[in-house]
């Protein structure tokens, strides 16, 4: 069964007759229903507006279809314009025009307009100020077209025009999920024509709305893989962009990005993914705790509002990459790698942790910037927590303490979370051990913090192996001294969570001489 | 007490110490077993091995060698040894090591000083008081080393911007020259080292006293013939025969076959002009004629007619000067020349004065013709041609008889009538009338003689007759002219019993 498409969006008008100077024509093939309306434009500027329903722009984005001929203006001269007002003021945003691009779908294109983020060029057409964005009561469009309409025929053309925020994606069945190109498909269609999905290429998708998948009044069935989702860089509100999944305790919502491979347990990858990329001014995505969200191979980059997995999320083998920070809950979270958080300016964190995280087997490297100190890991509460195979490299914080107390860290199986790297009052500890072999008898040992001569471990007559226990991550430094073997040192080897064996090759030492 | 070869005569805090903040390694002479004889670098290795094995605060540091051979070390971690600055007891740590060179090295690897073991083999005549020098650099200033006696110190051939910014890896030389003694010279290229290494390198050096020497410097620097006896280097190089057609450089020296004489470029030359004829050459002034032959030499000596002893003197003093000795009395701008890194110009063989490669001497006196060896610049030894000298000898049967007569003969053809009598350096045969005299003198042109077929320059068998009347029996003795002179034949004639004079 194929997805289910609802929307929050509301008709303007739908250019099914005559609307602000515009008439119908069938010049056009009608992107929406069965007609669309034109207007000629010879050598001029034309603004097309009429009176609507009240409607607010606050928040909310005009989705307006519609087809200038090439030789409209560039979008620096108002070639293509939003024409909104209030019944006093009303004014022409500049929206696109000759070179500029714009989401295209069934040869029209469709042109957004944000009450939160509103172009600065524009024309005022009547009055003298900003309409007021919250009770708007007129809409239309216009256009800067210098060159000649040919037998004053019809050239400029516009459909349907709406105002809300995005699309709703529920439906799909247990045989049958809903994959994304049926989402675009239901957008391509003159039934429906929201302006919001488009298709760029195979298995890549342009957006300019928010997204959300289930329904918290049905069940819902969304699998797909293989996908790229790209946010458009328009001009719409920072927290505008949205990428959410809902559900209900009383439905089934599944979503799943990507498949998910393995046995289970600590066993399972993830592959064949989605790439979800922001290319506009922000993203959020929530996961809902209500639905079964399975993220699998996939990929996240500028998400820069975040990343919120609820409860309920499985998210193996992805990556969280110049992104805002990951809310983790108690999602299942393996084998993903945070990277590169632009979290709060780049001083905040890739994942804040909670006393009931799931998460083992990952990767944290460069978090980093050139002024900003980005971390890691946020720990919001004192405690004792457990890092189960938490690779850090690169970072310019692992471990960033906002409890304003104690927070220690069992660095477990070969956590290498660096205490050095940390803020507050942070320890980093480890149960594991260090065990020299292939030792010559009677050698003396010393293990030293590195670079001082704080001796963590000795004995001045060894046997062959020589075992040092430690709870405490760090880089030491190896002395070997025997009378008939050169001396030996090792500087700077780092002791990890996970046990190790260093053999040691002592060689004969054919210069020393006491006769 | 002697050099300590043994890691149980050095103490902590004793005879080493070590300021572990800014790893330094101090010797200490003279507070317990070490003296100015030095500690051998294994020793001190291997001591430090027994100090990093004992003491709890040592073995936290990095240890500060790594041997690479027992006289081949690494010093490295940060570790050096005290400067002079650093020391309480006058003597620096390094010139108290022995038999050892080392590299001090930084974290990166890099070497940032390094030392070779100098060691001289042979004894020093005066070991409290004799010397060595030594240069680093061809033509560079010399040092001389620490402590007086056979060497064995290390020497500094190479330090980063940080060290001094030196690099004396290609050359070595040194020297032993002390008044009154036999010299001593010897150099790592001479070993065949080219890149040297901070390892130990021996050097064979000694002296001994000198004979031969007998005014002291004081009467060489103020006194005749010594004050008018003068050393003038000439420019000059390549000495080989002349090829028309060849490219020369200026100053190179050439053999003109067409008249046997020396020639000196004046400039880059390539012509097929003979040297005597072009304008390109100018005759050589450093040409020497010995015999019949003239030679090339570029350093030349006025002897101002003193025997060879005296000029070697001279020489010798010259050979020990920190100035320049050119006197470039033929005005020929060769440039400074310091005595005590030149090239010996003399030295004594028993009792034949032999000059250094390119070394002629001017106005030697002509008694000493016979006894010395000229090496000219093509290295090749040449003599002036020789006067073998002696004396016939007669016992008193010959020495009474009136009418006793002499005579040398050539062996080949004696008892014939062939016999040809010898003839002495001026041509006339060695013969005639004993007179009474004990002895007669002869000379013979050793090298240029050629009666009878003779190949000149080689020994000469001869016969020496005698005969008398009265008292002296015919006597003949055989002997051989060689290249020497105080050649002694005898003839000892019997009495004469039976001879009647007639009437």
């Amino acid at each position: 069964m194929a997805v289910s498409i609802t929307h929050d969006l509301t008709t303007l008008y739908d250019a099914q007759s005559n609307f602000g100077g515009m008439e119908t024509t069938d010049l056009m093939p009608p992107r929406y229903g069965a007609t669309c309306i034109g207007q000629s434009v010879d050598r001029e500027t034309a603004h097309f507006y009429d009176t609507v329903s009240t409607y607010s722009l606050i928040g909310q984005t005009i989705y307006v279809w519609l087809s200038a001929p090439p030789s409209a203006e560039t979008i620096d001269n108002g070639g293509i314009r939003i024409v909104i007002g209030d019944g006093s003021d009303v004014r022409a945003y500049y929206v696109g025009g000759f070179g500029t691009r714009a989401f295209t779908s069934n040869g029209w294109q469709c042109y957004v307009l944000n009450g939160d983020n509103l172009p600065t060029m524009y024309e005022q057409v009547e009055g003298t100020a900003e309409p007021d964005l919250t009770s708007l009561t007129q809409v239309g469009c216009g256009f800067n077209v210098p060159a000649k309409a040919v037998g004053g025929a019809i050239n400029c053309f516009t459909s349907i025009c709406r105002v809300g925020t995005g699309l709703t994606i529920g439906g799909g069945s247990d045989a049958e999920p809903g994959v994304f190109y049926e989402i675009f498909e239901e957008d391509f269609s003159t039934q429906n024509a929201f302006g919001i999905v488009e298709e760029m290429g195979a298995g890549i998708y342009g957006i300019q709305g928010s997204l959300t998948f289930g329904d918290d009044s049905n069940d819902s069935y969304f699998i797909d893989e293989n996908a790229v989702i790209y946010f458009h860089d328009v001009l719409v509100g920072n927290d505008f962009y949205e990428f959410n999944t809902v559900g209900s305790d009383t439905h089934i919502n599944i979503f799943q990005l990507g498949e998910k491979l393995g046995t289970g347990g600590e066993d399972v990858v993830g592959s064949d993914g989605f790439n979800i990329i922001n290319g506009g001014p922000g993203l959020s995505v929530n996961f809902s705790s209500n639905n079964s969200n399975g993220i699998y191979g996939s990929r996240f980059n500028g998400v820069s509002n975040g990343i919120d997995l609820g409860n309920n999320s499985e998210v193996i083998s992805s990556i969280f990459d110049s992104s805002g920070k990951v809310i983790a809950g108690s999602s299942f979270i393996r084998d993903c790698t945070f990277s590169g958080t632009n979290d709060n300016d780049y001083t905040g964190s890739s994942l804040l942790w909670n006393d009931n995280i799931d998460i083992r087997s990952c990767t944290f490297n460069a978090n980093i910037h050139d002024t900003n100190d980005p971390a890691a890991i946020e720990h919001p509460d004192i405690g004792t927590f457990d890092y189960n195979i938490l690779m850090f490299s690169g970072n310019d914080i692992d471990i960033r303490n906002t409890s304003g107390g104690s927070v220690t860290i069992n660095a477990l199986g070969g956590s290498n979370p660096d205490e050095q790297k940390s803020t507050g009052d942070t320890t980093v500890q480890v149960s594991a051990s260090l065990t020299l072999v292939d030792l010559q008898p009677g050698s003396r040992i010393r293990i030293l913090e590195h670079g001082t001569e704080n001796v963590l471990a000795s004995t001045d007559n060894s046997g062959d192996t020589f075992e040092y226990s430690y709870n405490i991550m760090m880089d030491v430094d190896i002395a070997i001294n025997h009378l008939d073997y050169v001396y030996w040192r090792l500087e700077g080897y780092s002791l990890t969570g996970e046990d190790a064996s260093l053999p040691i090759s002592q060689r004969e030492d054919r210069v020393y001489f006491n006769p | 007490m002697a050099r300590i070869i043994d890691p149980d005569q050095l103490n902590l805090d004793v005879e080493v110490s070590f300021d572990t903040t800014s790893r330094i390694i101090e010797l200490h002479v003279d507070t317990g077993n070490l003296t100015q004889e030095g500690v051998t670098l294994q020793a001190l290795y291997s001591a430090c091995k027994e100090f990093w094995q004992e003491d709890d605060g040592l073995i936290k540091l990095p240890f500060p060698f790594e041997a690479i051979t027992e006289v081949k070390f690494d010093l490295f971690n940060g570790w050096d040894f005290a400067e002079d600055e650093l020391k309480d007891d006058g003597d620096r740590t390094r010139d108290l090591i022995r038999e050892g060179g080392w590299s001090k090295i930084d974290d990166d690897g890099n070497p940032q000083e390094q030392y070779f073991g100098f060691v001289t083999l042979g004894e020093f005549h005066d070991p409290a008081v004799d010397i060595a020098y030594y240069q680093r650099q061809d033509g560079g200033a010399v040092d001389y080393t620490v402590y007086p006696g056979p060497v064995n110190e290390p020497v500094k051939i190479f330090g980063d911007m940080e060290h001094g910014e030196l690099d004396y890896r290609s050359y070595f030389m040194t020297f032993l020259r002390e008044q009154g003694k036999t010299y001593g010279v010897a150099s790592l290229d001479e070993q065949g080292v080219t890149n040297i290494d901070y390892t130990v390198y021996r050097l064979p050096l000694t002296n001994a006293f000198d004979p031969v020497i007998d005014a002291t410097d004081n009467e060489i620097e103020t006194e005749l013939p010594y004050t008018n006896m003068s050393i003038s280097y000439i420019t000059g190089q390549l000495f080989e025969t002349w090829v028309s057609g060849d490219s020369y450089v200026e100053d190179d020296v050439v053999l003109d076959s067409s008249n046997d004489r020396w020639y000196r470029a004046t400039a880059a030359t390539s012509g097929t002009t003979n040297p005597s004829d072009s304008a390109d050459w100018e005759p050589y002034i450093g040409e020497r004629q010995i015999g019949d032959n003239y030679y090339p030499f570029n350093v030349i000596i006025d002897g101002q007619d003193a025997v060879a002893e005296r000029i070697y003197e001279f020489t010798q003093h010259a050979n020990r000067q920190e100035t320049d000795i050119n006197d470039d009395e033929f005005t020929d701008a060769y440039g400074e020349v310091i005595g005590q890194t030149a090239p010996q110009l003399l030295e004594f063989l028993g009792e034949t004065l032999i000059t250094g490669e390119g070394v002629f001497i001017d106005d030697f006196n002509s008694g000493d013709t016979n006894r010395i060896e000229f090496n000219d610049s093509t290295e090749e030894t040449r003599t002036f041609p020789f006067v073998a000298a002696g004396s016939i000898n007669f016992n008193d049967n010959l020495q009474n008889d009136p009418n006793a007569k002499y005579w040398m003969f050539f062996e080949d053809d004696y008892g014939t009538d062939d016999a040809i009598i010898v003839n002495d350096a001026d041509g006339s045969p060695i013969t005639g009338d004993v007179s009474g005299n004990a002895s007669v003198s002869f000379d013979f042109d050793y090298d240029n003689n050629t009666q009878g077929g003779r190949t000149a320059g080689t020994d000469a068998n001869v016969i020496v007759v005698g005969i008398g009347l009265n008292t002296a029996q015919f006597v003949s003795v055989d002997g051989t002219i060689s290249r020497n002179v105080g050649l002694v034949f005898t003839l000892v004639s019997a009495l004469e019993r039976n001879y009647i004079s007639g009437s």
